[in-house]
């Protein structure tokens, strides 16, 4: 699902990791993430929210199991949408603190190329997190543009 | 709670609605699948409503359609603070003041990197706020060890001493490059806008050509561009004043779509190179205009992407007024001074006349014509076009063959082969733009004031004079 080079790239460290959920009644929530990590299957993703930011999505998860998670480049706005299903919600344990904090770093090195300062971005909600695991449906390709929405992979 | 019913008053969200940091809007299908997107800019309507633009039928669109519920969230790109909004897909709007207002951002973006018609915006989605909460502990404590935030708040603000300051040097102006010049100055000095561009409409030609500038150095003078091309070109063309913070992001959004056009095979124009900092982060153009008639454009562009706010837009819009009306006012000056000069000389008899003597030492410079489209090019680079091109090979080709040195505006004006526009020819801007570009490309080329309406070729060195139909 995840093993197109491409589809890698634009899921790498480094990038900007949005979270979309709706609860049972469709009423959305969104959330910035830390960051996010391909599992080794290529299956599916592990993406990170901050606790103090990400109730509201947690909870929709936790109801419909439903997650769309955007991965973007800042600075070509190469992007795209996956969407799956919840296989895991957990807290995020010590293992995962140096990932948190690499993803973090990276990210950080990411925007300072258009502008923000390392000071500022490092100082984002990162800890403690929450690590959503997600099995992968649909990627979308969702760089702005005409071809924006196409689907990439999946069915 | 306020007036409009929400916690926090949307109006007190400026910061946030002006584009600088990208937000999120998460929608859902009819069966409560998610989709979450970034979105450039979230516009403030009023303290209940915000818009966003739809340039493309999208899976937001799609799902609006039948689930209106949204989540929007912001960030103010000074506190970094975050905001949630909870919203309703109201209306759409495809006229009105609201999407011409955000059209005209779009267009100007897509026009800057070659992409009108392609990159436009087709709908303002219009979205009742219903309720907006701040995100608690988006930002935790800022790290000690790197010196600086990146964006510096607003400074101490002394604008109506500023406006003073701008009208009383506009008062005193002698003569349009004087005006021009000190009111640059002006606004450097007193409201810190340090890159700064006056561009003049030339009816003749149909273009606005860049007449003065602060801080960008001299390579900048004499930049065409055609009305409705690029920022300027479509301020000119719209009447409207245009104010975009993160222009870089902004830009770099536009060229992504640009380059997913190209991948699917649409054409697009070849990028216009943007007149000024290459680095910009904000831009704030305006009009000049004298009731109806558009007289040019004032441009301020900073590194800072929030040195433009709505207050600035206020009161530029003040000074751009008298700044239209300074120059109105400085040609119909000049035109009347002209009156006062006497009229050409009657023309010296061919027994008499001496071609100017070449010096036998010093820099020798070859000027070139082409009649093919008014161009002057001055050892092989260009120098310059149109009616400022025709005064140059005029003023040359009486020098070279007569020895003639000595000129009046009032002969420029009676002359009918250098196609001057009968009213409000811009005699004076041209000539100024004629003399800063001899001082970039050809400074032995000199043009001298001698009085009021008169001027003189002064010239060092040897200097040939070819004409040609087309390069």
């Amino acid at each position: 699902m995840l093993s197109d080079a491409l589809v890698r790239q634009t899921l790498g460290p480094g990038l900007s990791v949005v979270v979309g959920t709706a609860d049972a009644s469709g009423t959305p929530s969104c959330c910035r993430a830390v960051g996010l990590v391909v599992d080794a299957s290529a299956q599916g993703v592990t993406v990170y929210l901050p606790v103090m930011t990400s109730a509201a999505v947690i909870a929709d998860i936790a109801t419909t199991g439903r997650v769309a998670i955007v991965s973007s480049n800042p600075v070509d706005h190469s992007t795209v949408q996956i969407k799956g299903c919840r296989r895991l919600v957990r807290v995020a344990g010590a293992e995962d603190l140096p990932v948190v904090r690499d993803l973090l770093d990276r990210l950080a090195d990411t925007l300072e190329t258009v502008g923000l300062s390392k000071r500022l971005s490092r100082s984002l909600a990162h800890w403690p997190a929450f690590a959503v695991e997600v099995d992968v449906d649909t990627v979308f390709d969702q760089t702005p543009g005409p071809r924006a929405g196409n689907l990439v992979k999946g069915k | 709670m306020n007036a409009a019913g929400l916690s926090v008053p949307l109006s007190t969200l400026e910061r946030c609605f002006q584009g600088i940091i990208p937000s999120l809007v998460a929608t859902a299908d009819a069966e409560g699948v998610p989709n979450v997107t970034y979105v450039s800019q979230v516009h403030f309507v009023d303290d209940r409503h915000v818009a966003l633009s739809r340039q493309f039928f999208n899976k937001t669109t799609r799902n609006l359609q039948v689930n209106p519920r949204a989540c929007i969230e912001l960030y103010d790109p000074v506190t970094f603070e975050a905001y949630r909004l909870r919203a309703r897909f109201v209306r759409e709007e495809s006229s009105g003041p609201l999407f011409e207002s955000m059209s005209l951002r779009i267009q100007v973006i897509a026009s800057h990197t070659g992409m009108s018609g392609v990159f436009r915006l087709l709908a303002a989605d219009v979205f009742e706020v219903e309720a907006v909460e701040r995100v608690d502990g988006f930002l935790g404590q800022l790290s000690s060890d790197e010196p600086g935030d990146v964006f510096a708040a607003a400074g101490f603000r002394t604008e109506l001493q500023g406006l003073q300051g701008v009208s009383e040097r506009i008062n005193r102006a002698e003569d349009l490059e004087s005006l021009l010049e000190t009111v640059l100055e002006a606004l450097d000095t007193h409201f810190g806008f340090d890159h700064t561009m006056v561009l003049l409409h030339d009816e003749a030609c149909g273009k606005l050509v860049a007449i003065s500038s602060r801080g960008y150095g001299p390579e900048g003078i004499g930049a065409e561009i055609a009305l409705g091309e690029g920022i300027h070109g479509t301020v000119a063309r719209e009447g409207k004043v245009l104010r975009i913070s993160g222009l870089d992001r902004e830009l770099r959004y536009a060229r992504a779509i640009r380059r997913e056009t190209q991948l699917e095979g649409a054409p697009v124009a070849p990028e216009i190179p943007l007149p000024g900092l290459p680095d910009a982060c904000s831009t704030l153009a305006m009009p000049l205009r004298v009731r109806d008639r558009l007289v040019g454009v004032l441009a301020a562009e900073s590194r800072d992407p929030l040195k433009f706010d709505g207050w600035d837009e206020g009161y530029l819009q003040v000074v751009g007024n008298q700044i239209a009306l300074g120059i109105d006012r400085m040609h119909e000056r000049s035109v009347t001074i002209d009156r006062d000069v006497p009229g050409p000389a009657p023309e010296t008899p061919a027994s008499s006349r001496a071609p100017a003597a070449q010096p036998a030492a010093g820099p020798k410079h070859t000027f070139c014509f082409y009649r093919n489209d008014d161009c002057v090019f001055v050892n092989g680079e260009y120098l310059i076009r149109n009616v400022p091109g025709r005064i140059l090979w005029k003023l040359l080709g009486s020098w070279a063959r007569d020895g003639r040195t000595e000129f009046t505006n009032r002969e420029l004006r009676l002359d009918a082969s250098l196609g001057l526009p009968p009213i409000k020819d811009n005699l004076e801007s041209r000539l100024i733009l004629l003399r800063r570009r001899l001082e970039q490309k050809c400074p032995d080329v000199r043009l001298v004031s001698t009085g009021r309406g008169r001027f003189a070729l002064a010239i060092t060195g040897a200097v040939d004079l070819v004409e040609k139909e087309s390069a």
